[in-house]
């Protein structure tokens, strides 16, 4: 048996259905992440594994347990919030120790697990200060350093990277991988942001309309989507119907499905004759070049590492290819 | 044209200050030449002052415990639990702001009182409210409303996600409220805590009516100036004038300590009560249990005053419902006058108060200096004066003709009235209108200058409109405060210029209760007219 097994969860507000019959599992250790888009139920699903809302139907196990009518308290389980929620009428080092006195842990327990915890994520110094008058960056570790050091089962993380700004979101993405690795906690991970569960996760589960799409590792859900939602939102594949597919890349699809390209497996050539598209604009992002395409009524995308000159210019006509391999048949 | 401006702008300077000088700062020194021939070492040393001191320090200490509990109790019930009838019960918990004290006084005392409606109709014969009980009970019953607006206003900007994150830790209910929701209520709750221990210092009716052989400050006071004993009347003023003035000195400096903003980054999650599945029959119960508290008092009086003036008198009770006393009332020119009386000093006071109240924020208005500081303290010394304590001062110095009052004798006429509700009531308009002015965008009267309207156009046609809605809430307050004005008045009155209030007092002590209840129903409909009559204008000013 997994370690948390979440089964047939339903969840529906005011009529509105946030979640239909989510199945997911996850071993000790996982790093899942919960990607979609806002309005996806993902939080909804996640403030469930909480016990902070209770679902309509189905059961959560976590360690060989039902902890489906458990409420929050009783769970052991750690939680960061989008908004850190940090006490803020209580310092650093309260703020931590406030899990380990509910748990009736000795002072001096409670005094060296604090310092453990705040040497882990590099915030020993701050142990007395005030948590307003620290920055968002150590806001965000000291919620983390509150949801670990009770040691809970599982910890459940609601983007809480996205109120830093970006360079900071970078740093704080690999602090958050190298922390992972240390302890090895299990954890469950929301966000909208792709590159961020890509990059962090042992599994991804995205999810539409309360549905999970397609579970998988990060490559599998990356390379390997089974809907055109995942391709979309995950690989911001381009896609081909039956006939351009045919046209373009001379291969036969099956009737119902599409073809998807990643934007880094789409080739560009210059080209004389049709069928041809035109560049409309050219983003140049350092190590990548973006090349943004029109023609057929629709828009497509191409990545290609920059070159040391370069190859094409705005308003070029150019013909698409693909490896056969890349090009990926989804059943509609 | 600018010098015009200029010479108004000093001329309305000089009056305020003048004013505010002959009428709350010059009446105020007049206590000590007065209280000179007393000292209070030798007034300690009188067992009975001794013993009123450590009364109402007692008292105001119980009301404050008490209210505090009780008012932050529905506060958090309202806002958390999801309760059955929330809208209606939420409109009752605050309905005890709407009774004047002395009405409220009263109804206890026709519903539990010796000669009550509850021990005519259950045959409790000896559970009766009386002395302590009785004045905390009313007490409790006035001031928890102020704990119950400032927690509520408080909670709501408490983040749900600490809420959350400290049940997620492990936390009970209990510990959650102790440890995380209570501390954040703190600056508010010690705020509601200071306003109310002012508030049950100069507590009046209560003690007076139940206080029976128990001695309170005001009380004391009454009583020293009703024997003629002037100089201790004096002494007593002054000391509660000092304890409350101290306690609204330490409520100004901590209102200023409390920082702006104390949230973690990031937006806050409302709490949203009807985010519960399921309704909170507890706190339902306990709450419709208390509406019934409310509403009882409430609903005696109306019985009482549909009963003959003897109801009460008789063994039984007598159920010979009729509007008599009602009717009485609005034919009888005896009866009649106490209401005039009411309606034109209540009427003039809003008046005045408007006056003074907007000169003063004006003056106060913009890029503080020690003059307007100054101003701004001493003319919002009448907010912690007890209202026996400001009907003293008035006496003493008053009862001369004096330069303020172009030489002529106050004390025993008409004008004394109004000149105590406005002055009491200053510092509340003073600040509803300051609150006003500072919302109004100087953009905006710049825009208008540049238009080439004129000051007094500007003002007229842009500053005053935005501050409407202010003065009808300062106008409301200090008519609702005046209306039921009795603890100044009884000391003020004379014959002719009786209010209700005293009216309702007089028909009590000659056992008229009918009389009296009918004056307190009508007291009560009217403040609570003038409520929603108020309401209902600045909505559409809103709008």
């Amino acid at each position: 048996m997994a370690y948390l097994e979440i089964k047939g969860v339903n969840k529906t507000y005011n009529g509105r259905k946030v979640l239909s019959g989510i199945d997911l599992a996850i071993e000790k250790g996982d790093f899942l992440s919960l990607l979609g888009q806002s309005g996806c139920g993902k939080t909804t699903l996640l403030r469930i594994i909480a016990g902070l809302e209770h679902a309509d139907s189905g059961s959560i196990v976590l360690d060989g347990n039902d902890i489906t009518g458990l409420s929050a308290q009783d769970r052991n389980i750690g939680m960061v919030f989008q908004n850190y929620a940090l006490f803020p009428h209580m310092n650093v080092y309260e703020n931590i120790a406030y899990g380990l006195k509910i748990k009736k842990t000795d002072t001096a327990s409670i005094r060296r697990k604090v310092d453990e915890v705040l040497e882990k994520v590099n915030l020993l110094p701050a142990i007395k200060q005030n948590v307003s008058l620290l920055s968002g960056g150590e806001q965000q570790r000291v919620a983390l350093a509150r949801a670990i050091v009770t040691e809970p089962h599982i910890i459940l993380l609601d983007e809480p990277l996205s109120n830093l700004d970006f360079s900071l979101r970078l740093k704080a993405r690999n602090e958050l991988k190298r922390l992972q690795n240390d302890i090895g906690i299990t954890s469950v991970y929301v966000t909208h942001d792709q590159s961020e569960a890509l990059s962090l996760s042992d599994i991804i589960a995205v999810m539409d309309k309360g549905n999970i799409m397609q579970t998988g590792t990060p490559r599998s859900v990356y390379f390997e989507p089974n809907s055109v939602f995942t391709a979309d939102f995950v690989g911001h594949c381009n896609f081909f119907n039956k006939e351009s597919a045919l046209e373009i890349f001379m291969i036969t699809m099956p009737e119902n499905s599409t073809a998807a390209v990643l934007p880094e497996h789409l080739g560009i050539q210059k080209t004389i004759g049709a069928p041809y598209f035109l560049i409309t604009d050219i983003l140049f992002t350092g190590a990548l070049t973006e090349y943004i395409l029109s023609g057929e009524d629709r828009v497509l995308k191409s990545l290609a590492l920059t070159g040391p000159a370069p190859l094409f210019a705005k308003g070029d006509a150019v013909e698409l290819s693909a490896l056969p391999a890349n090009i990926k048949i989804i059943p509609l | 044209m600018m010098s015009r401006l200029k010479i108004f702008k000093l001329l309305l300077i000089t009056v305020t200050c003048f004013l505010v000088f002959g009428f709350i700062i010059y009446p105020l020194l007049q206590l000590f030449p007065q209280s000179r021939s007393q000292s209070f070492a030798a007034l300690f040393s009188q067992k009975q002052i001794l013993s009123a001191c450590f009364n109402s320090f007692l008292l105001a200490v119980i009301t404050v415990a008490g209210s505090a509990v009780i008012g932050t109790y529905f506060a958090y019930s309202f806002y958390f639990k999801k309760i059955r009838l929330r809208r209606f019960l939420s409109v009752i918990v605050l309905l005890p702001i709407a009774i004047p004290p002395i009405v409220g006084v009263m109804a206890y005392l026709f519903l539990a009182g010796e000669n009550g409606l509850l021990m005519k109709l259950t045959g409790l014969k000896h559970f009766y409210l009386s002395g302590w009980t009785a004045i905390i009970f009313i007490h409790l019953y006035s001031f928890y409303p102020l704990f119950y607006l400032f927690a509520g206003n408080a909670l709501k900007t408490v983040d749900n996600n600490i809420i959350e994150a400290s049940r997620i830790l492990g936390a009970g209910k209990n510990r959650t409220f102790f440890r995380i929701i209570l501390p954040q209520l703190k600056p508010a709750l010690l705020g509601a805590s200071l306003l109310t221990f002012m508030a049950s210092m100069a507590s009046f009716s209560a003690p007076f009516i139940f206080g029976g052989s128990q001695r309170f400050l005001t009380t004391e006071i009454y009583y020293a100036k009703i024997n003629g004993d002037t100089s201790l009347s004096a002494l007593l003023s002054l000391l509660l004038a000092a304890i409350s003035i101290a306690a609204l000195f330490l409520f100004r400096l901590y209102s200023k300590q409390i920082p702006a903003t104390r949230q973690t980054k990031g937006a806050a999650k409302k709490i949203n009560a009807g985010d519960n599945k399921n309704y909170n029959y507890q706190a339902t119960v306990i709450s419709i249990l208390f509406a019934a508290i409310i509403i009882l008092p409430i609903v005696s009086l109306i019985v009482i005053s549909l009963s003959p003036d003897s109801a009460l008198m008789n063994p039984g009770f007598d159920q010979n419902i009729s509007f008599k006393n009602y009717s009485e009332l609005f034919t009888n020119a005896d009866f009649l006058q106490p209401f005039m009386n009411s309606l034109s000093t209540s009427l003039i006071a809003v008046a005045l108060s408007i006056l003074a109240g907007l000169s003063i924020a004006h003056i106060i208005r913009g890029k503080k200096n020690i003059f307007k500081t100054l101003l701004e303290a001493l003319s919002s010394i009448p907010y912690g004066l007890p209202g026996t304590v400001i009907a003293i001062c008035l006496i003493l110095s008053f009862n001369v003709p004096t330069i303020f009052t172009f030489n002529t004798v106050l004390v025993g006429t008409f004008g004394i009235l109004p000149l105590a509700y406005t002055i009491r009531n200053l510092p509340v308009m003073t600040q509803a209108v300051k609150a006003g002015l500072h919302a109004v965008d100087s953009s905006a009267e710049e825009a208008s200058a540049s238009l080439g309207a004129g000051s007094f156009k500007t003002w007229r046609s842009v500053t005053l409109p935005s501050i409407y809605a202010n003065i009808t809430e300062g106008a409301l307050l200090v008519f609702i405060s005046s209306f039921g004005e009795f603890v100044a008045t009884v000391l003020l009155y004379n014959y002719s210029t009786k209010t209700i209030p005293i009216e309702i007092y007089a028909q009590m002590r000659l056992f008229n209760n009918g009389t009296a209840s009918a004056y307190g129903v009508v007291l009560f409909l009217i403040v609570l007219l003038v409520i929603f009559l108020s309401r209902r204008i600045s909505n559409k000013k809103y709008a």
